[in-house]
């Protein structure tokens, strides 16, 4: 044990746990002056009935969308008031895409939107849109319905269903 | 329906599953650990979400998840006291120097390199909202952890825990953990107030609160544990103050700012090691906890986990160099320290392999960074991916690197095997006698003993004790814990051995007592790698059974690779007058060498052969072998030897009749005796149902033709001095 707290001994530690401190050190003085990871924009997206296709009837749409950095994932379905409650991390998000410049690019399939989805094929629907301001303003593209619709949103954060932990 | 009665279903579907999942991981020989993640994983949007939504969505809806939370965040307060208690400051007795540099090494090299690996991920997966200290400090946390419960378990499995590997591996582990949590308590101070300045006054309430538990807390422990050995057990009221303290310990660490399972690992750690009173807390805890309540927590976290979220190449790329990162910093680290620090090749590696075991530790700390936001879902997935793969690689690339066998055979070596007569050179003749319950089987050790005897070649006589444990995180499979049970039996078969009569024959025997799974393979296993000649397995006559030899002596006769004897035991302590039914082939062969040796072994002893005649078949002729063998047995022994011939249809009945007159019938596993071979007694064991004495069967190893007369070659030489010490004229 005595052994253990030789000068030698101490000095490797000194040395090793400094370079690594001092790696640290750098690496996080270069990533929070350099590195820059894209604004939050995980939460819901409520999107007003004005303007939405005959499909979707009187119905508003809600926007969920999950962030991994520059990765997305979001979930288009109707606004049924309680949404924002029930929100949860665990949900599986079918439209997949990418956040870069502020810009948003999702794609996939729209399963909770049955009334618009094609004779022949599942509905889906891309969105695009421009994040600035806890705003997002974009387009979404079903494939049952012609024309885009163009839509503005406010981000709301979603309570968590989850405790803290 | 009703939230609580579907949480309640949510649960048994999550207990049964894990079971199920967990019994093939062990069957894959595989940490439980492994099956636990996996079925959690299964039940999440990865498998039951992705190929039946509907079904996921009904069985877990959103409202349940917080239940599942509460339940998996108080599963995992207690599961993290019960390791805080398992920490003994006994695993850093061995190799301390080595330990700690290896360790800590061990956490700067995977440590760095996941810093590093931050400056790519932090742009892609992370988010403004989350600085990027905070992200990589993380990040090298989560790399550097080693899973110390599930490493001990797998020290355990591998009979590792008395080796120099295994002590130093659990050294490395205990420190390794400590440095974990610290590193982890330090990223979770910094993420939550987003800067290195604003974690000070936490990193000092933190320091001052262990200042506090390794003082007055321990003080106020070392009472219970003076309280306990007064009282000699834990009553209610006490467990009762016990889980308290758990709670309200838990409780301060998270209003400090660091998380409630510091402070539930901390009380453990500062539980004085009284290890009647840690046994019976574990005991009394870990049922429950980690029956019910731990697999939520995994459920929980495979809830959260979705693999696909890895839905393009380059996120798989990005997820491979995470995993390799992990496992390269760990590895090399470990590697590069254990060889500076002397520790040869092998075992260096074998190191490597062990400590980047994450499993279940590094899940805690990913569940944690995903509820603080520090990690994203994406990034948390590919870190559950990291801990799965480094997990379940352990097991096999520990088996590559340093093999069972060898492992074994580095045991064995270590076993003090010295010799009849005191001689220090490897015995000549090697016995390995399974056993299970030493006070009921004294008599198989004497006929070892007698078996292996003084006069002939040096031989030693091994029993050997194979433990079997049950559960992966179970407290008696804790390498200290193991080591007592060890330590137990070794003693009970001390107390037999030292009971054997005559005296000098107890120095021959010298057990080997072993942590073991398949108790068959591991007997066959230590029975080739001991190069023993001979194994002598028990058999109690089951009340009601078909199949006398079947079960593990059965497994025992059609693996072992050496020859293999059975005794059915009558109870009888004598073996004055033996029996050898004999039909001149390869199995009444062993049975004819083992009552020679026998006979050779005490003066008294006689031997009557029979030979059946089968009525008008003529007479049996007796081979040259056995003649010419007989022919070089010294005159004192030829004298004891009665040779019989009888005629009888019915062979069996025949060395019924004349097993009423002897002490121990020897016999081959012949169809001529009823003993079917290739069958192991399903159905014609008749001579061990109906014989009316001692009974041992015997199966030679080699279908070769046995040259019984090499056995006792040199029986001359070997007896001459033997024999005028003791005045018998050869």
């Amino acid at each position: 044990m005595s052994s253990h707290f030789s000068l030698k001994s101490l000095a490797f530690y000194a040395v090793a746990i400094g370079s690594v401190v001092t790696l640290f050190s750098i690496v996080s003085a270069y990533g929070e002056k350099n590195l820059k990871a894209p604004p939050a924009i995980s939460g819901l997206y409520p999107i007003a009935a004005t303007a939405l296709p005959d499909c979707l009837g009187s119905q508003s749409l809600i926007l969920h969308i999950q962030q991994s950095g520059s990765y997305v994932s979001a979930t288009l379905k109707p606004n049924s008031g309680s949404e924002s409650e029930s929100a949860t991390a665990e949900e599986k998000h079918p439209l997949s895409g990418r956040f870069t410049n502020q810009q948003v690019t999702l794609r996939g399939p729209v399963p909770n939107l049955p009334n618009c989805q094609s004779q022949n094929s599942a509905a889906s629907a891309s969105i695009r849109g421009q994040f600035a301001n806890k705003t997002l303003t974009g387009e979404i593209q079903l494939s049952s319905v012609p024309q885009a619709i163009a839509f503005t949103a406010k981000q709301e954060a979603p309570k968590p269903v989850s405790a803290d932990h | 329906m009703h939230t609580v009665v579907l949480v309640l279903v949510e649960i048994l579907i999550v207990i049964g599953l894990s079971r199920l999942v967990g019994a093939g991981c062990r069957w894959i020989k595989q940490p439980l650990v492994i099956g636990e993640i996996v079925a959690g994983i299964m039940l999440g949007p990865s498998l039951l979400g992705l190929i039946a939504p509907d079904l996921a969505g009904a069985l877990f809806p959103a409202e349940t998840v917080p239940f599942l939370n509460v339940l998996s965040q108080v599963g995992l307060i207690f599961f993290m006291f019960l390791i805080g208690l398992e920490l003994d400051p006994r695993y850093l007795s061995g190799q301390l120097e080595i330990a700690i540099l290896t360790s800590h090494v061990s956490i700067l090299v995977p440590f760095s390199l996941g810093s590093l690996l931050s400056l790519l991920l932090y742009p892609l997966v992370s988010n403004g909202s989350v600085s990027f200290t905070a992200f990589a400090l993380f990040l090298g946390a989560a790399m550097s952890i080693t899973a110390f419960p599930v490493l001990a378990r797998i020290i355990t499995e591998n009979n590792l825990q008395g080796t120099r590997l295994g002590t130093l591996a659990l050294t490395c582990a205990a420190v390794d953990d400590v440095t974990a949590w610290c590193l982890l308590a330090l990223a979770i101070a910094v993420t939550r107030t987003n800067s290195m300045v604003g974690a000070i006054p936490t990193i000092v309430y933190s320091l001052l609160y262990i200042g506090f538990m390794v003082t007055a807390g321990r003080w106020l422990l070392q009472r219970l544990s003076s309280h306990y050995d007064r009282a000699g057990r834990l009553n209610q009221f006490v467990l009762a103050g016990i889980y308290m303290a758990v709670v309200v310990s838990a409780l301060i660490t998270e209003i400090i700012g660091i998380h409630l399972i510091f402070g539930a690992f901390l009380l453990g750690a500062a539980m004085p090691k009284n290890p009647g009173l840690v046994r019976e807390i574990a005991q009394k805890t870990e049922d429950f906890v980690l029956i019910f309540l731990l697999p939520i927590f995994f459920a929980y976290s495979g809830l959260r986990t979705e693999i696909g979220l890895l839905n393009s190449p380059d996120l798989w790329l990005l997820c491979a160099a995470v995993v390799a990162v992990a496992i390269i910093g760990k590895y090399c680290g470990t590697y590069v320290a254990a060889r500076v620090s002397g520790v040869e090749n092998r075992e260096a590696s074998a190191l490597g392999w062990l400590m980047n075991t994450r499993g279940l530790t590094e899940l805690i700390v990913l569940n944690i960074g995903l509820s603080l936001g520090v990690i994203s879902p994406l990034l948390f997935t590919m870190l559950v991916i990291m801990a799965l793969v480094t997990t379940f690689m352990t097991s096999p690339l520990l088996e590559w690197t340093y093999p069972k066998k060898l492992i074994q055979l580095d045991m064995v070596d270590a076993e003090p095997t010295v010799a009849a007569g005191g001689a220090a050179d490897t015995p000549a003749y090697k016995v390995l006698v399974p056993v299970a319950n030493p006070t009921t089987q004294k008599g198989l050790l004497q006929l070892a003993a007698e078996i292996a005897g003084t006069r002939l070649q040096t031989a030693v006589v091994h029993p050997l004790s194979l433990i079997q444990l049950e559960e992966d995180y179970l407290f008696e499979s804790t390498p200290i814990e193991a080591d007592r049970v060890i330590q137990i039996q070794r003693q009970r078969l001390e107390e037999v051995i030292q009971s054997l009569e005559p005296p000098e024959l107890r120095s021959l025997v010298h057990p080997i007592v072993r942590i073991s799974n398949d108790v068959a393979r591991t007997t066959a296993q230590i029975a080739e790698i001991d190069r023993a000649n001979l194994v002598l397995v028990g058999w109690h006559r089951p009340a009601f059974s078909k199949n006398r030899l079947g079960g593990r002596v059965g497994q025992i006769l059609s693996t072992a690779p050496v020859d293999v004897a059975v005794l059915v035991d009558h109870n009888q302590l004598r073996l004055e007058k033996l029996l050898v039914p004999y039909a001149t082939n390869i199995h009444d062969d062993l049975g004819l060498e083992l009552a020679l040796r026998l006979l050779l072994n005490r003066e008294h002893r006689q031997l009557t052969i029979l030979q059946i005649a089968v009525p008008g078949q003529g007479s049996s002729e007796t081979s040259y072998e056995f003649r010419s063998l007989m022919a070089q047995l010294p005159v004192s022994v030829r004298d004891r030897i009665d040779i019989q011939t009888v005629e009888a249809a019915n062979p069996v009945q025949a060395v019924v009749t004349a097993s009423e007159s002897v002490d121990l019938t020897i016999a081959g596993t012949s169809r001529a005796w009823g003993i079917e071979r290739q069958t192991l007694g399903r159905y014609t064991d008749e001579l061990a149902i109906q014989c009316r004495s001692s009974l041992l069967i015997t199966r030679k190893y080699s279908q070769i033709t046995s040259h019984i007369t090499s056995a006792f070659a040199d029986t001359d030489t070997l007896l001459k001095p033997q024999e005028d010490n003791s005045g018998v004229e050869a």
